[in-house]
């Protein structure tokens, strides 16, 4: 078991300097204004611009600076600066993560209790008017874009701008004082996110339930005379809940790394997915490489947890 | 079923939107029509005799836009989708029979791939490949063979999703290839290719065609985010755009909100619904469960 | 005096009848919004109820926090490297000058730290300021006061090019020694030059020698933040890296300064989150005229959507709108009434112009032609409708905007005479037919490869609208254009402000005043020899004899009413070179929660937040 572990927290490493050599090429192409000229005042001095520039390391070849740039990261923490705002790239990533962790957390927690009870409840109650409806709502939320959801929730509901104005609109993150305003002014965004992976996890649920359902010992458990409801809850879903564990590792890690951008677009929340958006349309290379460094760490932890576990529960996987 | 007449009707009208937009009488989707504006705030107005589902700020006709966007969605979920699933298969299936080096080559480059958020992957590529070089340069990547707007959105699909199709292959690839009529004919004494082309590939089609209908209505959903963060295809009308203008004034201009996003809605459902009926066709393990 | 009054009476007469004439041809719709018929506030064509509060109420309340509702940060806190008006609007309340705008000063600038009136010697080469006793920085320097010699260091430092001022160097470079000043700072990077024209006889007085009359200049830049003083022995340690970091330790003089520790390293300044400014403690009121009701302002940034932004801040508490204007469809509503008090919004002239710059120094555009063809066949008030109707500013006819002298000069709100191009804001088709076969294309239309240009525009609202719509228009006239939309600031820093990477067409560009002498209009957009490598704003790529020689010599006029004549002509000339497209002369707008009494500073247009305060 732990060579195992170690094998793979191994790669793990060695992915990650895989895939910041990767986005260090692909955003090397990335046209940017001269950093060194976004640095300097409204008066740009060419000496001062080549001081600049040697200072950045920018005449250096592409391998050289992206050697630099690893041992920066790698021995100090350093992501280097912004080249919008000058303040050091790991400061503004700390800063926006609370508000994407925020996110992602509530969003899960309604995702996992909506989803949930639903598939199980529509695996068995299979084919009824209940199934089917269940099962084309969540078609139809899945096939809704996010974006467009969360227009249609704020049209609906916002505070300042809905029909029934209940709920805080765009941009009441950014306002928030208190723990609970935030938790409040999250709440359509969580519903919105949610939904959709919901949906999913529904339909999951449902399918996985059904085919533990029909394994031979739920079938011994039943001629055991164990009732319906300990043969349902102790032995299907226990089990039909395995697959879902590693979906649930994977989604997390992928909207910690940045995927909630659209949802933070539209409600205007200042994460990290609205914070990669705006740094490539500035083409703020050291940001956007922070940005997707720390969200590739989020998918290969997370990914590694998983494996983890799955090995752990199924022997045969660690002897591959 | 409803959901694949549905398609039919759409794919129609995608091809032949002027027509359609014609045989409304609505006007062309690029025309502003300066009347239809407040004359004083230059504000949009909503659904009319004149416009069905009204204009959008600069006056043009929502509803035709609407029809027109059905083909930029049609034409990125179609290409797209058949590119990612060639690239897909081929990488899977040679992954999955020599196995080896080229196996640990495919699998790491497609661990690599999905180690990175496609989101950010997918704008970070569009915004590279959208540059003009200088003044009077064509951009776009690969020297300039793939052009701004639904080159650039169809390549970056296509990159970021061809992994899904490759991993599913590979699996297949791998426990085909254990089977008695491969072994057979390897002792016959048959070649790889005709392995492959004859053994191996007839009984992926089944496979295929399930995981790329349901791949499409994800590629339609994923080009509409790209739009409506703004790397997606500008210049043409295309629903995600659409949705896009509409975040700052959507809560006084709900139609264009509204159109384009039922038309997303409707379009990947549909899609969505024919795909189900494929994996239930195509997919005997779903089949034998019962409670 | 008296003759200022009457210079100003004059033209605003003559706008008031053309204001009546315009909205009188309007339609009578009820339900159109308030704006049309009531009384047109003077020369701007704004309707009086939105017109701009430039005076506290005798009621005022001390105290409170004032929230400025922003969608980006401000460009740079040290004062000597500052240049957006919207940054202006934090240094004036934090940073004093020599010589400041009151809020509704719109000529000359009032003495602030100075005593009095600057001196002004008969040849008018020589000005004098004495300044107040008893004016000391903020902790940590409580006990230090401040000095001209301060003053001077302020203005030398701005030269050192990790400070870079962007307008020293144009309108005081007739102090004499600027030259070798700058010389000298290319040479020493780590130490402030010494300009041998600005002397400093006693601690209280500071006289500026200039080369050349140009007073009116130099008296511009001194209301800027670059004369904001700053002590020598404290900054030198800082101005010694490039690029300084004086910005993240500076000391100040106003009533309110941002938060600091007691080391001086700022702490109330989050990049691209929030400013926290309090009062500053060594403050004198006695010294000042502004009178600082607020204790506290907090700047919050990141609201990139404008419409619920501003209906957060109609709706809310103690909060204005800072650099945003409201949607169309927020001024809409708020000037229709009904949910929001009218009051809640005010619209004042931003002494600003918008245009589209076509590239003079590449085919197509180097036929002048084909230029006029090009903007004789433009629509501009559909250009001008993509950023709101006529509340969000009259279309431009030509280059100075409203208020500024030499306005009216140039034509007022009507083009200049002569340049036919100009004389339909809707757009003339014939016309730009006969430019373009002018131009050798028979049939009216651009035919051939020339044809194919590259247009590098803004990426989102309302900007890539106006884009777009210009796209349009120029494809009506047989262009085959390439549009690239990127994000605002990458546009000048990558595109158009980089001669060498220049496309045809900048349709998103504009020119907002520096000060309020139309000589901060031309020599810095205008100049051949401003033309810089790195950070061009001259985008039509003039470089004209004819236009230079003008310049030099209107800089140099002191007489107020030749000066605006001979401005007014030099807006002629400079049209006359169709080398842009003006469509708009900008209004900004605010709006405030109703809870806050409102004061606008006329200078930049934007909220003064030493004379806004909370009613509670």
């Amino acid at each position: 078991m732990t060579r195992y572990i170690v094998r793979r927290v191994l790669w793990g490493a060695a992915l990650l300097v895989i895939v910041s050599a990767v986005v260090f090429v692909i955003f090397y192409l990335l046209p940017t204004a001269d950093p060194a000229k976004l640095r300097v005042g409204r008066n740009p001095n060419p000496a001062l611009i080549a001081q600049i520039r040697e200072q950045l390391h920018l005449n250096d070849p592409v391998y050289v600076q992206f050697w630099e740039y690893m041992k920066g990261v790698f021995f100090h923490f350093d992501f280097g600066q912004s080249y919008v705002s000058q303040a050091p790239v790991r400061e503004i990533i700390v800063d926006r993560l609370p508000a994407t962790a925020l996110l992602v957390s509530g969003a899960v927690v309604i995702w996992l209790a909506m989803g949930l009870p639903v598939g199980i409840v529509s695996a068995i109650k299979r084919r009824s008017l209940m199934d089917r409806t269940m099962m084309v709502t969540s078609l139809a939320l899945i096939s809704a874009p996010v974006f467009w959801l969360g227009l249609v929730a704020l049209y609906l509901f916002a505070e300042d701008v809905g029909v029934i104005q209940i709920f805080p609109g765009q941009g009441s993150y950014i306002g928030a004082e208190s723990f609970a305003a935030k938790c409040w002014s999250m709440f359509l965004p969580w519903v919105v996110l949610a939904a959709a992976t919901a949906a999913i996890y529904a339909r999951y649920m449902r399918s996985s339930m059904i085919e533990t359902m029909a394994e031979d010992y739920i079938r011994t458990a039943r001629a055991k005379g164990l009732r319906e409801r300990d043969v349902v809850v102790r032995h299907g879903v226990r089990s039909a809940i395995t697959p879902i564990v590693t979906l649930l590792g994977l989604d997390i890690g992928l909207l910690l790394a940045g995927n909630a951008i659209l949802t933070e677009s539209v409600f205007n929340i200042p994460g990290i997915g609205h914070q990669i958006v705006l740094s490539i349309r500035r083409s703020d290379l050291p940001m956007i490489q922070g940005i997707v460094l720390f969200g590739a760490f989020f998918i290969i932890i997370f990914n590694l947890i998983v494996d983890i576990i799955y090995a752990y529960l199924d022997p045969r996987v660690r002897y591959q | 079923m409803a959901s694949v007449v549905f398609v039919a009707i759409l794919i129609v009208v995608a091809v032949f939107a002027p027509v359609v937009v014609d045989i409304f009488g609505a006007p062309d989707p690029d025309y502003r029509d300066q009347s239809a504006l407040d004359p004083l705030f230059s504000t949009a107005t909503g659904p009319s005799s004149e416009h069905y589902f009204g204009v959008d700020n600069l006056g043009r006709d929502v509803f035709s836009r609407t029809i027109y966007g059905a083909r930029v969605s049609l034409i990125v979920a179609f290409t797209a989708t058949a590119l990612a699933t060639v690239a897909g298969v081929i990488s899977g299936l040679i992954a999955g029979y020599f196995r080896g080096w080229i196996d640990t080559l495919v699998s790491r480059s497609v661990d690599v791939l999905l180690a990175i958020p496609y989101l950010m992957l997918a704008i970070g590529l569009a915004s590279a490949c959208t540059f003009t070089v200088g003044d009077g340069g064509g951009g776009g990547c690969l020297g300039g063979a793939i052009k701004p707007g639904l080159g650039v959105v169809i390549f970056v699909i296509s990159f970021t999703s061809w992994t899904y199709m490759a991993r599913i292959i590979r699996g297949q690839t791998l426990s085909l290839r254990e089977k008695e009529f491969v072994e057979s004919a390897r002792a016959v004494g048959a070649s790889h290719t005709r392995i492959i082309f004859q053994e191996i590939l007839p009984n992926l089609t089944a496979p295929i065609i399930v995981y790329a209908s349901i791949l499409i209505p994800q590629v339609i959903l994923y080009e509409a985010a790209l739009s409506f963060l703004g790397v997606g295809v500008v210049d043409q009308p295309s629903w995600g755009q659409m949705i896009a203008d509409a975040t700052s004034d959507f809560s006084t201009y709900w139609w264009y909100m509204l159109f384009p996003g039922l038309a997303l809605l409707f379009t990947v459902l549909a899609f969505n619904l024919v795909g189900d009926a494929m994996q239930d066709a195509l997919n005997p393990r779903a089949k034998k469960a019962r409670i | 005096m008296r003759l200022k009054w009457l210079r100003l009476a004059l033209p605003l007469a003559v706008l008031l009848a053309l204001v009546f004439a315009f909205t009188s041809c309007g339609d009578d719709d009820d339900e159109g919004g308030g704006g049309g018929g009531g009384g047109a506030s003077g020369s701007t064509g704004i309707p009086e109820e939105f017109a701009a509060p430039t005076a506290a109420p005798d009621d005022a309340q001390k105290g409170g926090n004032l929230t400025l509702i922003s969608e980006g940060d401000i460009d740079y806190i040290d004062p000597g490297a500052a240049y957006y008006q919207v940054t202006y609007t934090i240094d004036f309340g934090i940073f004093r000058q020599l010589v400041s705008w009151p809020p509704d000063a719109t000529e000359d600038p009032a003495p602030d730290l100075a005593e009095d009136d600057p001196e002004i010697s008969d040849d008018n080469k020589t000005i004098t300021f004495r300044i107040q006793d008893g004016i000391s920085y903020s902790p940590p320097l409580e006990d230090r006061e401040v000095t001209t010699a301060d003053i001077k260091y302020a203005i030398e430092r701005s030269l050192m090019p990790g400070v870079a001022n962007g307008y020293t160097t144009t309108y005081m470079k007739d102090i004499v020694g600027m030259d070798e000043a700058i010389k000298a700072s290319e040479e020493n990077k780590t130490v402030a030059p010494d300009i041998s024209g600005i002397e400093t006889p006693d601690d209280k007085t500071i006289v500026f020698h200039l080369d050349r009359t140009s007073v009116e200049g130099v008296l511009g830049a001194l209301s800027l933040p670059v004369s904001s003083p700053v002590p020598e022995d404290y900054a030198k340690e800082f101005d010694a890296e490039s690029p300084s970091t004086y910005g993240d330790h500076a000391v100040f003089t106003g009533p309110y300064m941002i938060e600091n520790d007691d080391k001086g390293n700022l702490t109330g300044y989050s990049p691209g989150k929030e400013i926290k400014i309090v009062r500053n403690p060594s403050w004198d009121p006695e010294t000042d005229f502004r009178p600082a009701y607020l204790d506290s302002i907090t700047m919050q940034q990141g609201f990139s959507d404008p419409t619920s932004a501003a209906k957060k801040v109609l709706e809310g508490s103690a909060q204005v709108t800072f650099d945003f204007p409201p949607s169309p469809t927020v001024i809409q509503e708020v000037a229709q009434g009904g949910k929001y008090d009218a009051s809640q919004m005010s619209v004042t002239p931003s002494g600003g112009n918008r245009y589209i710059a076509l590239n003079t120094q590449e085919k197509p555009f180097d036929d002048i032609n084909i230029r006029k063809a090009v903007i004789a066949g433009s629509d501009r008030t559909a250009l001008r409708n993509t950023r709101g109707g006529e509340l969000i500013g009259p279309v431009a006819n030509h280059y100075i905007p409203p208020l500024i002298p030499g306005f009216e000069e140039a034509g007022g709100l009507e083009a200049p005479e002569g340049l036919d191009y100009l004389a339909n804001e809707d757009g003339d088709p014939a016309l730009a037919a006969e430019y373009m076969k002018k131009a050798g294309f028979e049939s009216g239309k651009c035919e051939g490869s020339e044809c194919r240009i590259t247009m590098v525009g803004d990426d989102s609202p309302p900007g890539r609208d106006t884009a777009t719509v210009f796209n349009d228009q120029l494809e009506q006239l047989g262009f085959d254009v390439q549009f690239q939309p990127v994000e605002h600031s990458l546009m000048y820093t990558k595109f158009c402000s980089v001669p060498s990477n220049q496309p045809d067409v900048c349709p998103n560009v504009g020119f907002i005043k520096d000060c309020n002498d139309p000589e901060c209009f031309f020599d810095i957009p205008w100049y051949g020899p401003s033309i810089n490598p790195d950070n061009n704003s001259n985008w039509g790529r003039l470089d004209d004899p004819e236009v230079n020689k003008g310049i030099e010599e209107a800089r140099l006029i002191t007489d107020p009413d030749e000066r605006a004549q001979a401005y007014g002509d030099l807006d002629k000339l400079v049209m006359s070179k169709a080398a842009v497209l003006p469509w708009v002369f900008d209004n900004d707008v605010v709006v405030r929660s109703p809870d806050v009494d409102l004061v606008i500073n006329l200078f930049n247009a934007l909220v003064d937040i030493s004379y806004t305060s909370i009613r509670r």
